[in-house]
């Protein structure tokens, strides 16, 4: 791999990473402390600074969709950046970077069929979903578009 | 090398499927459950105060069919033997107050909207 793709890999497994930590810190917030997330923050001493962050953060109401959907989006992005900076240079990336995002919009669909526990929402699956098919349209246009930059 | 990738690639998945989990309800603790065969729900689903616990309201709504998820910044004060007046706002801060009975694993034996 050329210092460029190099580089360029590195973007994204930063964007990956950030992503990731957005989409943590909304949950850490903004969500119950029931979620076994607040364990993982217990164990790691920082609960008593989560806790204090959200309590300054009690008179902000956020929309829903923030609360509930984003991080789902957050987290299916980060694994498709990851993906994407890990088989840089791979025109069958998509392949491997579709699973995640179907794993969780087919997480949803089974819930609304009854066949797992779990409440369905439309935007959780719409959130899923999404990056996927934003980033790889984004891409798959730009490379049509500029053919000698394929890879 | 394909192979290492391809490995890797796994691991990958299984690491954001792990994530996903941390986005689930803590509610198989073993050590909770095994209380619950030990202590009233009044013991067990409220506090000292006889204030109910965010994850017994949860738990009872959840078992009459609330989408607790849509209720942040739970609350709630003692409404006698085993039952609570659960407290909840949603996301556009509107607060719901709940009447609740708990059973013995904090699910409802009944919950009705409260009108005051």
């Amino acid at each position: 791999m050329d210092k460029a793709k190099t580089t360029q890999a590195l973007k994204l497994y930063a964007m990956s990473v950030l992503s990731l930590i957005c989409g943590g810190c909304i949950y850490l917030l903004f969500r119950s402390e029931t979620l076994l997330m607040f364990k993982w923050a217990e164990a790691l001493q920082l609960k008593t600074s989560i806790l204090q962050i959200r309590q300054q953060l009690t008179p902000f109401q956020a929309p829903e969709i923030f609360i509930y959907a984003l991080p789902d989006g957050l987290w299916s992005l980060s694994y498709i950046l990851f993906i994407e900076a890990f088989w840089y240079g791979e025109k069958k990336s998509w392949i491997f970077a579709s699973v995640v995002p179907a794993i969780g919009f087919l997480s949803e669909l089974f819930q609304l069929l009854g066949l797992i526990q779990g409440t369905f929402d439309i935007w959780d699956a719409i959130f899923y979903i999404a990056p996927f098919i934003i980033f790889y349209g984004v891409k798959f246009y730009y490379l049509r578009e500029k053919p000698n930059e394929k890879n | 090398m394909k192979k290492t990738k391809f490995v890797i690639t796994l691991a990958t998945i299984a690491f954001f499927v792990f994530l996903a989990m941390g986005s689930s309800e803590n509610e198989n603790n073993s050590e909770d459950s095994s209380k619950t065969s030990t202590l009233s729900p009044n013991q067990y689903c409220k506090d000292a105060q006889g204030r109910p616990r965010e994850s017994a309201c949860r738990t009872a709504l959840r078992s009459k069919g609330y989408n607790v998820d849509k209720y942040v910044k739970w609350g709630g004060a003692d409404n006698g033997e085993n039952a609570a007046v659960c407290t909840a706002t949603d996301a556009n801060g509107t607060l719901y107050a709940f009447e609740v009975v708990f059973g013995k694993s904090c699910e409802a034996v009944s919950v009705k909207i409260a009108d005051y």
